[in-house]
């Protein structure tokens, strides 16, 4: 026993699918239809029952569109609880450890480390220095006494007086000569060591700033997994994604992995044989360049 | 009359009506009806399909009583296909015409 009124909306409910303005033409059309047949002389009842199962008619219709006609199943399926109450848990815990993390990480305890450190580094320096100044000297006493042997060798002057006046000159013009050779290749050596040390600088700097979003990406991968994994253990169908993000952690770790091969380690001084004390000063100094260097790292 | 015979030919015959004249979905289903005696709730599904395919435009005009009627109005699409149907139609029924005549001599 059906109206025109419950057919229309039976039928509006059936075309659900369709957009608004499509199940408004279809239905119109069969409004007037229906309309025409009752001033026609029929009921409405049985102009409906002329449209025959609604079943069919309705699934004819949306055959039109190419829609399948048992669409509507999945709206009766079983509906998951939703994962934001576990997500925003899993944030807000995050976000404790982090604030802890914070906490322990205070600026007191950075700047002591960071003054331990310059300290560390500003006596590296020196000894550096008194490593490089001590073979120059070496060299410049070497220069000193080779030149007034040749000098001495052949007897170019008759007169002592002269000799011991031409030998003098020539120790004093040697001495100059040394001092300034000296404080040139110190200065080309100091000039080269700092470029050498602000090239480094630049360069890790560099690769460190390649790094970071690598490790951001890393630390938000396991984020995600560790909360994915728990929602996984509540019953979550997320195993694609936490393998995803299993993935992704995995591939951080393996690039900063190979981006630590490229890292510009300072390049161990070269010890001269000469000097045993030296020798052991530059073993000593390396040993603790690479300590730091680990420090550091 | 056997239903799936009625299916087959009943996209030929809309066409073929809509062909002579415009029609609106009342009167199409009436022209239909003194051809075949065919359910009505197939044949508005059956002009949704056709304008979905573009055999058919549709346009609004005033009735004198009632609210404006939609009114259906063959392409040249339409016209292309509605001549292979019929081409398609008399093919068929001469081959079942031919084997039914064969196996009646």
């Amino acid at each position: 026993m059906k109206n025109k009124e419950s057919f229309l909306k039976e039928l509006q409910g059936r075309l659900a699918v369709l957009e608004e303005a499509e199940q408004q033409d279809i239905l119109a059309e069969y409004a007037q239809h229906i309309d025409l047949r009752v001033e026609s002389g029929l009921t409405e009842e049985a102009a409906i029952r002329d449209f025959g199962d609604m079943d069919q008619l309705a699934a004819e219709i949306l055959g039109a569109y190419h829609v399948k006609a048992a669409y509507q199943a999945p709206k009766e399926k079983k509906k998951l609880p939703s994962p934001w109450p576990a997500l925003r848990r899993g944030g807000a815990r995050a976000a404790a450890f982090f604030r802890r993390l914070g906490g322990r990480l205070s600026p007191r305890k950075l700047w002591k480390a960071v003054m331990t450190w310059w300290g560390k580094a500003e006596a590296r320096f020196r000894l550096n220095e008194d490593f490089f100044e001590e073979p120059e000297t070496a060299d410049a006493a070497e220069e000193n006494t080779v030149p007034t042997e040749c000098a001495a060798g052949p007897p170019c002057f008759g007169a002592a007086e002269n000799k011991e006046a031409a030998e003098s000159m020539k120790e004093k013009k040697e001495a100059a000569w040394a001092a300034v050779s000296g404080f040139f290749r110190r200065l080309g050596g100091g000039i080269r060591r700092l470029c050498r040390g602000t090239a480094r600088l630049v360069w890790n700097l560099f690769l460190l700033l390649c790094a970071l979003p690598f490790i951001g990406l890393g630390l938000l991968a396991l984020v995600c997994l560790g909360t994915l994994a728990v929602l996984l253990i509540q019953g979550y169908p997320l195993a694609g994604v936490t393998l995803c993000c299993l993935g992704g952690a995995a591939c951080c770790a393996g690039v900063l992995g190979l981006g630590s091969g490229l890292v510009w380690r300072r390049s161990r001084p070269a010890v001269p044989a000469a000097a045993a004390e030296e020798t052991a000063l530059a073993v000593a100094e390396t040993e603790r360049e690479e300590m730091t260097a680990d420090d550091t790292e | 009359m056997n239903a799936q015979f009625k299916k087959g030919v009943l996209e030929l015959i809309v066409l073929e009506s809509v062909r002579k004249r415009d029609m609106y979905g009342y009167e199409l289903v009436a022209e239909v009806s003194k051809v075949v005696d065919v359910n009505e709730g197939t044949i508005y599904p059956l002009l949704k399909r056709l304008t979905n395919e573009h055999y058919f435009e549709t346009y609004l005009r005033e009735s004198t009583e009632g609210p404006p009627r939609k009114y259906y109005h063959l392409t040249a699409a339409g016209v292309l296909y509605r001549d292979r149907l019929e081409a398609d139609w008399d093919l068929f029924q001469q081959q079942v015409n031919r084997f039914l005549k064969e196996q009646r001599s």
